[in-house]
């Protein structure tokens, strides 16, 4: 991606990753790997840091003769994610407007 | 480098860090290994890097998020300087002291000129002074001497007042050169032997 990305940006692509049904580290890693240039070993760190702010939980299911970990969004992390929703809304119109002109308004 | 071997060897790294933490970040990569594939083993594990690269990510994001979990970029930055700071002063200090044969004698011979320019200075000042005071009495006795023999009076008049003149310049240039060139010489001292303090200071 052309664009520098901050880490606010990666905890909302992160928190809706996980916002999905039945999703786990490793699909998590490849849909942000998707969009945004990240080496596989940060996406950790930050689902775990979002785990301890309360807006990812983790359930263990059996999955092909294992237990593999699943992250779930708490509905703290869900109201976060839908401040970074409006926020990424209004930026975008913004830059909008000053890529295409005053289209928007 | 196997599964078991990348495991193992992170879960090395890790001992300082909670059970609780090490086990979840061991479950994570364990399950990330797996689903990655048995076919991608390798690539994954290049990818992902070293275990102590990995661990080093956990670490430091682990004691950050105890303290300021929202932002974990600033935590770092305020604290990183601090300690650099010191760091440089004190090698700063070792190094004045290891130089001392050298700066201290430099010092002293700046001074030395400062010093001596001054004195220069003030010389040309009384010099100057003493050349306007002379005139003054060589005017007198032109006129006098006028009243006898008008021309010798008046060459005695003009050579006086050229002399006042040549005076008077070298009071003016000696207060300048005081006033302007000794304070500047001093400051441009005082900066030089400054800036290597204020740089370590601020680095």
């Amino acid at each position: 991606m052309a664009f520098n990305t901050g880490p606010s940006l990666l905890d909302a692509i992160v928190l809706s990753a996980a916002a999905r049904e039945g999703t786990y580290g490793y699909k998590i890693t490849q849909d942000v790997r998707s969009v945004m240039e990240v080496s596989e070993s940060t996406l950790y760190p930050v689902l775990r840091r979002l785990q301890k702010d309360g807006c990812l939980e983790t359930y263990d299911q059996e999955f092909g003769g294992r237990n593999r970990r699943y992250y779930k969004i708490t509905p703290a992390g869900r109201q976060r994610l839908d401040e970074s929703l409006s926020e990424w809304e209004d930026y975008k119109k913004k830059i909008d407007i000053v890529f295409y002109g005053g289209i928007e308004t | 480098m196997t599964k078991r071997e990348f495991l193992e060897a992170l879960n090395d790294e890790l001992l300082p860090l909670s059970e609780d933490e090490r086990s979840a970040a061991i479950k994570y990569y364990s399950d990330y290994i797996d689903d990655a594939g048995e076919e991608n083993l390798a690539a994954v594990l290049e990818e992902l890097g070293s275990p102590s690269q990995v661990a080093a990510s956990i670490k430091a994001d682990a004691e950050i998020g105890r303290n300021v979990p929202p932002q974990p970029k600033q935590a770092p930055q305020q604290a990183a300087p601090q300690p650099k700071r010191n760091g440089m002063s004190a090698w700063g200090l070792v190094l004045l002291i290891v130089l001392s044969p050298v700066w201290i004698p430099l010092l002293a011979a700046v001074g030395g000129i400062i010093l001596g320019l001054f004195g220069t200075f003030i010389g040309m000042l009384v010099a100057g002074v003493v050349m306007v005071l002379v005139a003054i009495a060589m005017i007198i006795i032109g006129i006098i001497t006028m009243l006898e023999t008008p021309m010798v009076g008046l060459l005695l008049i003009g050579v006086s007042m050229l002399i006042a003149g040549i005076g008077v310049l070298m009071v003016l240039v000696s207060v300048f050169l005081c006033a302007t060139v000794i304070p500047a010489m001093v400051r441009g001292v005082v900066r030089i032997f400054r800036r290597p303090a204020s740089q370590s200071g601020t680095a």
